[in-house]
């Protein structure tokens, strides 16, 4: 727990010095604008929700795959990895800490959003069951966490990871249904779409904004949780395993 | 014994995918060492001699191929968890400090990962950046720093665990001469604190005045271990002399090599006849300031081991 809290203080340190890594949220404005007007002049007050959530969640990814999952390979880069493997304490407590850090930062385009929407155009969404939405938040900021640390420690094993991420960035987007409900998207795709927690999130968020009951909230944000924890193992076993062979090979690299 | 090293091999292979299968590269080839407790003891070797490869498995973040080290009493691959707390690493160069951090950050970020509590870390922070002359940049930012600054930060980040071994691999790569004379004066302060040190350098002027004993490697072996003079009395008969001249000297039977360094010519001759003659020689031309000198370790070094690798 110590190795987690050094973790989280010290990617605060880190980030308060490099305000640019928060380019993340200049983005936002663009996202809001589209999906805001296309809403307005189409006249579909019922996709207002929609044109909330997109830019809330696509920053939440943002974040993730801008900052979070860069830590490693960052850490690679300057060549501090070998001087953490020397060090007595493990590891991964200590990134998934900096990547806490970073993903609790990743709430701020939920408000960037709102007052967006509000400034632009006048309109904010309603949320008739807000507590269901802030649990799905909070939910989904968790899987995010749990995302993060499988994406950074997948990210060590190739040399231009970045390209693969951005890359990985726009069918998520689709396939999580942030952008348009999966329900309008092909039939094969969703099956995809379920192994997704952010598919869950924006669904499970788009109810919460609907004035009809929300169904299965507990099961819907237990889908959430579940995938953020199966990626939060698969993350730490996939660093264990990178670090071990570093150990045996002498680079961290396999591509 | 503070590290014991037996048979140590260590192989790298080349090639891509998560088991490389391509060409097998020899970084250590048997290697035999020990270093007693509270030693200085250095490094000297060519480059891809396997001094950094040493380093690595001696830290624990790279195993051994085969063979043995122990360092502190526990074995490299069963006992790293025993290790890695008792000993503190300082890799050459600048690389491995986060630039956004301050110096002071720094420190307490490694301190964490080194399980010191909170509340000793901030106080033995304080008193390596004063020790090592960082006081009054404590809170400015890694990147603002100069190359030698930034390898004090290093210093400081290898000792925030309080450790009874320091590993230094090439650590004065790159720095000006009065941050290489503070750096020794720091390895004396470390010695009298009774830490062990191992030190793998390029620099013989260095491992001269700083080891207690130096171990020659090339090609992952030891060539020898001695006292910097014992080492150098392993250069056999061979003489030198020096004098304040530009006379050419090449010419006198038994001069095997000169070398012209600052206006002082360095003879090197076969025996002390040869080096009879090139001292009557250059007296004789009027050459004030001729004398025999003993040889250095880097006349040792390059009997042994010749001029190859010796580029940083
Ligand atoms: N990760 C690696 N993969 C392949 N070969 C390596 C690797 N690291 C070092 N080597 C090779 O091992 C040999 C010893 O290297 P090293 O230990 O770095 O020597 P030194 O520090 O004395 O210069 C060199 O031939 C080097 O090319
Ligand atoms: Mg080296």
């Amino acid at each position: 727990m110590r190795l987690f809290l050094s973790g989280v203080r010290t990617q605060f340190w880190l980030i308060r010095r490099q305000p640019d890594e928060l380019l993340t949220l200049c983005t936002i404005p663009f996202t809001v604008v589209m999906m805001l007007s296309i809403v307005m002049h189409a006249a579909r007050p019922d996709l207002v929700a929609n044109a909330f959530l997109a830019p809330t969640l696509i920053g939440l990814w943002g974040f993730a795959t801008g900052l979070a999952t860069t830590v490693l390979v960052g850490d690679r880069w300057i060549d501090a990895l070998p001087l953490g493997m020397a060090a007595p304490g493990s590891l991964h407590p200590v990134y998934l800490g900096r990547i806490s850090a970073v993903m609790v930062l990743g709430v701020v385009p939920l408000g960037e959003t709102w007052l967006l929407g509000k400034l632009l155009f006048g309109v904010t969404p309603a949320v008739h069951h807000p507590w269901v939405f802030w649990a799905a938040m909070a939910a989904s900021v968790f899987a995010m966490i749990g995302t993060s640390l499988l994406l950074a420690a997948s990210m060590l094993l190739s040399k231009n990871s970045n390209n693969y991420l951005n890359f990985l960035s726009f069918p998520i987007y689709v396939l999580s249904g942030v952008m348009v409900p999966v329900q309008y998207l092909p039939e094969f795709l969703r099956p995809l779409s379920d192994v997704i927690f952010l598919s869950w999130s924006a669904d499970l968020m788009r109810d919460a904004m609907a004035a009809a009951p929300v169904t299965a909230v507990g099961w819907r944000l237990l889908a959430i949780v579940g995938l953020g924890v199966a990626a939060l193992v698969a993350g730490r076993v996939l660093l264990a395993l990178t670090l071990r062979r570093a150990r045996e090979l002498g680079v961290v690299t396999y591509a | 014994m503070s590290v014991r090293v037996r048979d140590l091999t260590r192989t790298y292979r080349k090639g891509k995918g998560w088991r490389p299968k391509g060409e097998e590269v020899t970084a250590l080839a048997g290697l035999t060492l020990d270093v007693p407790a509270n030693e200085v003891h250095g490094l000297l070797g060519p480059n891809g001699a396997g001094k950094t490869t040493l380093c690595k498995i001696l830290s624990t973040v790279l195993l051994p191929t085969s063979g043995t080290a122990e360092v502190l009493g526990h074995d490299v691959v069963t006992g790293a968890a025993e290790i890695r707390p008792r000993i503190g690493i300082v890799f050459g160069g600048e690389r491995g400090l986060y630039g956004k951090l301050t110096a002071r950050q720094t420190l307490r970020y490694w301190a964490s990962l080194y399980k010191i509590p909170d509340a000793v870390a901030k106080v033995r922070t304080g008193e390596l950046l004063a020790r090592l002359g960082l006081a009054d940049k404590a809170d400015d930012l890694v990147e603002t720093f100069s190359r030698g600054m930034k390898q004090r930060v290093h210093l400081a980040r290898g000792l925030v665990g309080d450790p009874e071994l320091v590993l230094f691999d090439e650590p004065t790569t790159g720095m000006d001469p009065v941050a290489a004379r503070d750096f020794r004066e720091l390895i004396g302060e470390l010695r009298d604190e009774g830490r062990t040190i191992l030190i793998t350098t390029h620099d013989m002027d260095e491992a001269e005045a700083v080891c207690d004993r130096v171990t020659l490697i090339d090609r992952g072996r030891v060539l020898a271990t001695e006292s910097p003079r014992g080492l150098a009395a392993m250069s056999g008969p061979h003489r030198w002399v020096e004098a304040e001249t530009s006379l050419d000297v090449t010419g006198i039977p038994g001069v095997v090599d000169t070398e012209t360094r600052n206006g002082v010519l360095r003879v090197k001759t076969t025996d002390d006849r040869a080096a009879r003659a090139v001292l009557d020689f250059l007296l004789d031309r009027g050459v004030r300031s001729v004398h025999a000198v003993p040889p250095r370790l880097e006349d040792v070094y390059l009997d042994l081991i010749g001029r190859r690798g010796m580029e940083v």
